[in-house]
């Protein structure tokens, strides 16, 4: 990120007049979380999340959970992991390899089963009540470290929308980009190459509408909104957006997380945990494969595996594996049935996620299913299981109990803590 | 009981003036509680005509405020008779009708904000909307009420909870799991309100097949399979249950699009277009979330549905639940169906007028008599107002539920004419608050307020650019009453397009350098924006930016990112 610094000297200087402040002040702002990382490691708890989202509900049989000889199991092989007696698809040849880091929960219910409403239960804890406006992980994430000092947005959504901030409010809103193919974020540019005093001049006019406006009327509105808009104007001129430009890495390290978006997002991910982001979510999308299952999965696996298994080693090699936290999964599995057209359809009643990181043991599978994937042995564990314990390793209180309306919520959903995987 | 609703009915007869309804609310001031003036004229005339038609006053109009030479009462009873009226308030309470923004907004914008237009500009009440819409039957493409539905399909229950909340102020959806800890709903009264929709089957075909039904041609369950995914194929057999049912839904759409188009059998159209065309619905009005399905409600008294949903090891207790209304009684008629029974007892209950009051209130005024909107079933010792809403309903009752009543009631108000302040502390209605406009309202004043050459050609056209303001720039979250402006809202605004090229071409800045055509020119560029005149601190900033980029955009976009702009006040 230093390398990030230097280059990125000329957009500061360039973009000086518009945010009214000095090069000083964009450094002071940027520099404290740049240093960050170190003083990271020192902290009992991590504090970033990278959520690996599936979307679209992947198979647990035809990636983390292979029942190989069983007419469940379907063409794939399985191959040895790096834990003794657990195997992976052999599509995940990377990540057999990186097991010993991993904790795989075999036992996963969740309450949906239609993609809408089990993917708002993934991010949220809850199933979707109109109005309600539970806040999904990121957001809680973003609500609970909020340092209004930092340029960059604290809840980033690569290739997807995440969900919304709810009670939190737009400050927690993700930053949505769904694609980004040149590393260069959408409208972040003055259109039409306009001066440095213009901008300049056009920022002092906005503060002097709103400020005049807010005298008028209500001025806690104005402050709120004219808020908003210094954040944008600030994104513009801070050299930290060049945590978005992929494209700046070398050849080796690009082809090792793949070239393909997915790829270029979970790179981006790594550059926006280092830059100091509390949370990021990366979709894969296309897992829901009522048609032609196997086809699909082997060539998503082809984009999951490598990905996934750069990230851990980058985050390793930056000594940022233990103040982050990586969740990758979708909103439900896919059945053990597979239909005249080689599909799955959805099967929420069990399957497959894996998480790794800082808080977390390292190489633990957690559960099991059935000889053909249909259903837990002994205990499941549900979403609000999974996120009461993502909340607590990050150290943030599952049961912190926010107002909506007239109901208490609790954050974790009253779900339970995995006591097996927490270090 | 009976006596209070004598007595209610003998007040509703009463003309309610605003000057009763401003004493109601005085009553209520603490002694340090001070009425702030009503509005200057110009500012009264942009919020009066962003609320009652959703775009800019026209710029006569702003000129004779300035002159202090409008006649506002004669504007108001003319704009409350004009489609814009209607357009604008079809668009108001589709917004109150969808239950998950982030997915359904492009239909309240488009669909059922246009059939509740119709259904207004035909002087329809809100009671007998409300009827219609929840006892409807038909396809997206007769009745873009349906949509309503369609929101509902993979969680039913929901259905019954937004219904309570939206049109009787009851907030039952809680009881679903449990009986409510502080209300009075226990899970039995949620079962028993669910059942009263236990006939109803919300489904999707694909648009081709519904075509060739429109078009009158005899279609059989087999030929009809061939249009469905091959997962809904699967396990498909002639002479099954399955296939009686499919058989039977093709029949019973028959005669419903036949009473739609006056035709028994063929309607002799061809396609969705032009079936569209014979009923004189704009393209825009289909009411499919994907275009390529059709959408349609039925009611199957004889037949318990199926449960689709993939996961629910156990059948929900509506199910097998009798229907009951939310007072306890039950449908009266045996044979008639369960729905229309339900939106004739809905809309004659007495929360019904009370609930259409409340949100109509809070749309003009920023907030409800009773907070939160959709919970109106507080004891009255809690509620302050709950004098004036009931005066208030049950004037809206003696008036048939006409929207346009109710409106110029409340417009006429001293509270509502007041000038805006801060929203913070214990709010008394002394003041108005600055309430944050709607995308659509945003995106039609910025065309309407550059010029004229880019107004919309189309509804549709108007509504794709809400949707991108709306829905692909950031998702909203809460429940869809108010816009959050995000960061890349104001990217956007910024650095995109529309601000920086579409907009500009309309108001080009003056290409001299002489200071007094400069000040014309914003002063011109304010009224157009702001329906007022620049202060001098805001002139002197703006020519400023002029000075240093001498287009149109330099003062446009800080204005059209600014609070004001986003804002009726």
């Amino acid at each position: 990120l230093e390398d990030i610094m230097k280059r990125s000297h000329g957009i500061v200087t360039t973009r000086r007049a518009f945010l009214g402040s000095s090069l000083a002040t964009v450094l002071a702002a940027g520099w404290p979380r740049l240093l960050s990382a170190a003083t990271l490691q020192r902290s009992p708890r991590p504090r970033r999340l990278i959520f690996l989202y599936l979307n679209g509900g992947p198979s647990h049989i035809d990636t983390f959970d292979p029942k190989p000889g069983t007419r469940a199991g379907g063409p794939f092989k399985a191959i040895r992991t790096a834990l003794s007696g657990h195997s992976f698809s052999e599509h995940l040849p990377r990540l057999a390899e990186r097991a010993g880091d991993l904790v795989v929960l075999r036992s996963v219910t969740s309450r949906e089963g239609s993609h809408e409403r089990a993917r708002y239960l993934m991010h949220t804890g809850f199933s979707p009540i109109p109005g309600s406006g539970f806040p999904c992980v990121g957001s809680t994430l973003s609500n609970q470290f909020f340092d209004r000092s930092f340029a960059l947005p604290s809840y980033v959504c690569l290739g997807g929308t995440g969900e919304g901030a709810g009670l939190f409010g737009p400050e927690h809103e993700p930053f949505v980009v769904r694609r980004n193919t040149d590393g260069k974020l959408p409208y972040l540019a003055p259109f039409g190459g306009v001066s440095d005093a213009a901008l300049a001049a056009r920022g002092d006019l906005t503060r002097t509408l709103d400020q005049r406006f807010g005298a008028r009327t209500d001025p806690d509105l104005a402050t709120r909104q004219g808020s908003v808009l210094d954040r944008a104007s600030r994104l513009m001129a801070t050299p930290l957006t060049a945590a978005f430009d992929w494209k700046r890495e070398p050849e080796a390290v690009l082809k090792a997380y793949g070239d393909n978006a997915f790829g270029h997002n979970c790179l981006t991910a790594r550059r926006l945990i280092e830059a100091g982001v509390t949370c990021v979510e990366v979709e894969l999308d296309g897992w829901d494969s009522h048609k032609h299952n196997f086809t699909t999965h082997a060539d998503l696996c082809q984009k999951l595996d490598p990905a996934m298994s750069k990230l851990i080693d980058d985050l390793k090699e930056r000594d940022l594996f233990s103040s982050t936290l990586i969740v990758c999964g979708g909103e439900f599995g896919r059945g053990p049935s597979i239909n005249s057209e080689e599909g799955r359809d959805h099967h929420p009643a069990c399957f497959s996620m894996v998480m790794a990181g800082g808080g977390l043991k390292r190489g633990v599978v957690l559960g099991q299913s059935d000889a053909s994937g249909d259903k837990p042995v002994g205990t499941s564990v549900s979403i609000p299981d999974i996120l009461t314990t993502l909340f607590h390793v990050v150290g943030i209180d599952p049961d912190k109990t926010y107002q909506i309306g007239d109901r208490p919520i609790r954050l974790g959903n009253g779900g339970k803590l995995l006591k097996p995987v927490l270090t | 009981m009976i006596f209070v609703h004598v007595l209610l009915s003998v007040v509703g007869a009463l003309p309610l003036s605003p000057e009763r309804i401003d004493a109601r609310l005085a009553a209520r001031w603490e002694p340090a509680v001070r009425a702030a003036p009503v509005a200057p004229l110009p500012t009264l005339l942009r919020r009066i005509s962003l609320d009652l038609t959703g775009s800019m006053p026209k710029q006569a109009d702003v000129q004779a405020a300035l002159a202090c030479a409008l006649d506002l009462e004669g504007l108001i009873g003319r704009t409350l008779e004009s489609a814009a009226f209607a357009r604008h308030w079809g668009r108001v309470v589709a917004r109150w009708l969808i239950a998950q923004p982030q997915i359904y907004q492009p239909v309240a914008n488009r669909s059922l904000g246009y059939w509740v237009e119709r259904q207004l500009a035909h002087h329809e009440g809100l009671d007998a909307i409300a009827r219609e819409l929840v006892s409807a039957e038909g396809t997206s493409v007769d009745h873009p009420g349906i949509s309503y539905f369609l929101q509902f399909r993979e969680a039913p229950e929901n259905l019954a909870g937004h219904l309570a909340k939206t049109f009787l102020g009851a907030q039952i959806q809680c009881a679903q799991c449990h009986d409510h800890p502080f209300e009075k709903w226990t899970k039995a009264d949620f079962a028993g309100f669910m059942a009263n929709f236990k006939e109803a089957r919300v489904t999707q075909w694909p648009r081709p097949l519904v075509d060739r039904l429109l078009a009158g041609e005899r279609v059989t369950p087999e030929q009809a399979m061939t249009y469905m995914p091959r997962y809904v194929r699967a396990g498909f057999t002639a002479n099954s249950a399955a296939a009686r049912r499919v058989q039977d839904t093709m029949d019973r759409l028959a005669v419903l699009i036949g009473a739609k188009t006056g035709a028994s059998g063929s309607t002799g159209v061809t396609s969705v277009a032009a079936h569209l065309a014979a009923i004189g619905l704009p393209r825009e009005s289909t009411g499919s979330q994907t275009p390529q399905t059709v959408a349609f409600v039925l009611d199957r008294p004889d037949e318990p549905e199926q449960n689709r949903r993939m996961m629910k090891a156990a059948e929900p207790a509506w199910k097998t639940a009798s229907p009951r209304f939310l007072d306890g009684a039950t449908p009266p008629h045996a044979g008639t169906r369960l729905r229309t029974q339900l939106a004739t007892w809905m809309t004659a209950d007495h929360h019904f007028a009370r609930a259409m009051v409340n949100r109509v209130w809070k749309q003009l005024l920023g907030r409800g008599l009773v907070e939160p909107v959709d919970n109106l079933y507080h004891p009255d010792d809690i509620m302050p107002y709950a004098e004036l809403l009931e005066e208030l309903s049950a004037g809206f009752e003696a008036h048939h539920y006409q929207l346009v009543w109710l409106v110029r009631t409340i417009v006429q108000t001293q509270a509502y004419r007041r000038v805006a302040g801060p929203a913070r502390g214990t709010y008394r209605f002394q003041h108005a608050l600055v309430r944050p406009l709607f995308p659509g309202t945003v995106v039609r004043a910025m065309l309407e307020g550059t010029g004229g050459s880019n107004l919309p050609e189309t509804a549709d056209r108007e509504a794709t650019l809400t949707d991108q303001l709306a829905t692909v720039l950031a998702p909203s979250s809460g429940n869809g009453d108010s816009q959050n402006f995000t960061i890349q809202d104001a990217l956007y605004l910024m650095n995109g397009p529309v601000v920086n090229r579409v907009i500009p071409a309309n108001l080009a800045a003056p290409a001299e350098t002489d200071q007094g055509v400069n000040r014309r020119w914003v002063q011109d560029v304010f009224l157009r924006l702001y329906c007022r005149r620049a202060e001098a601190a805001e002139e002197d900033a703006a020519l400023k930016a002029l000075a240093a980029d001498r287009s149109g955009t330099a003062v446009l976009w800080p204005i059209l990112a600014s609070v004001e702009f986003w804002s009726n006040y």
